[in-house]
């Protein structure tokens, strides 16, 4: 799992064409932030792929850590946004938007 | 040129030196992006709602119905009790945390492992040949009653000495990467305070995670 933030000075629907990008490359979209952000679901050499296009600012790893209050809220609003993105059958244009991925209550 | 002055010549220490510092460099770099994710995840706010809960309770209803006797005429009322159950879900308001709160915590990186390997194959060759040709004539005449012999002789001698020397390299360099825990301090802790045992007169329990 990875959190990508675009570039400072990316247009404002950089969010929007870094899902698209991480999609098409077999990634998953996990949770979209209320500043910018997304945690993201890659294959192997993920950190590589999305470092590799230009609107992308910067890239880290992340884990959930089990011990914390809201993991199982962010467990299950993970796997929410992954389901509707496997039903929905995985095409870019269509269901990658982020505007379709659930941002979870108040985001 | 000896083989033993070849390998004393491989700048080894140098080597290991130089991947001393690339590593150290390395770590650096990786300890540096865990911690800006660290940066991120602190200021990213969501709301979550931590949990919910769900009270199961005894639903017990009692069914009336209409009795009638062997003729089919009414015969009064009757009731059957019916027990169920009723699940009373409370769902609290989402609360504000960060995502490092909630539990999404920045991967850390540690060079665990690392070789160097050089080898080196050297081969010196030598080889030495000589030839040895001797040759003899001998003349004998004789003229006007004097006698003369002519004796020749020749000696060709020829030596050649060939060397040959090679050495071939190559080096190996090898590193393992691994995730680790997080540092402990770089974590929250989140403290607990449950007062209900004050109802019955017990001290509150405080639990720390």
């Amino acid at each position: 799992m990875f959190l990508v933030r675009p570039k400072p000075g990316a247009p404002p629907d950089a969010n929007e064409r870094i899902a698209v990008y991480a999609v098409s490359c077999g990634g998953y979209v996990l949770m979209a932030t209320p500043n910018g952000s997304l945690v993201v679901m890659m294959p192997l050499d993920g950190k590589r792929i999305l470092e590799a296009n230009v609107i992308v600012g910067f890239v880290g790893g992340v884990r959930l850590n089990e011990n914390a209050p809201g993991h199982k809220a962010l467990q299950g609003l993970f796997l929410n946004n992954v389901a509707r993105q496997l039903t929905a059958g995985r095409q870019p244009l269509a269901t990658a938007s982020p505007s379709r991925v659930h941002r979870g209550p108040g985001s | 040129m000896s083989v033993g002055q070849d390998l004393l010549n491989v700048p080894f220490p140098e080597m290991v030196q130089n991947l001393a510092f690339a590593i150290a460099k390395g770590q650096l770099a990786l300890d540096r992006s865990s911690m800006e994710t660290a940066r991120f995840l602190a200021r990213e706010k969501v709301k979550i709602i931590e949990e919910i809960s769900e009270v199961i309770e005894p639903n017990i209803y009692t069914l009336t119905y209409d009795k009638f006797d062997d003729q089919g005429n009414s015969a009064g009322k009757g009731s059957i009790l019916v027990t169920g159950a009723q699940v009373i879900t409370t769902i609290p308001d989402p609360v504000d945390m960060t995502l490092l709160q909630a539990g999404l915590m920045p991967t850390f990186y540690q060079f665990t492992e690392t070789l160097i390997e050089v080898k080196m194959a050297i081969s010196s060759k030598t080889s030495s040949s000589s030839q040895l040709d001797v040759g003899m004539s001998v003349e004998a005449g004789a003229n006007w009653g004097v006698a003369h012999v002519t004796v020749a002789a020749h000696v060709n001698f020829k030596s050649s000495n060939t060397y040959s020397y090679s050495a071939e390299g190559s080096s190996l360099l090898r590193t393992t990467l691994k995730p680790v825990p997080p540092p402990a301090r770089l974590v929250p802790r989140t403290i607990t305070v449950n007062t209900l045992p004050l109802l019955q007169g017990q001290p509150a329990i405080v639990t720390t995670v």
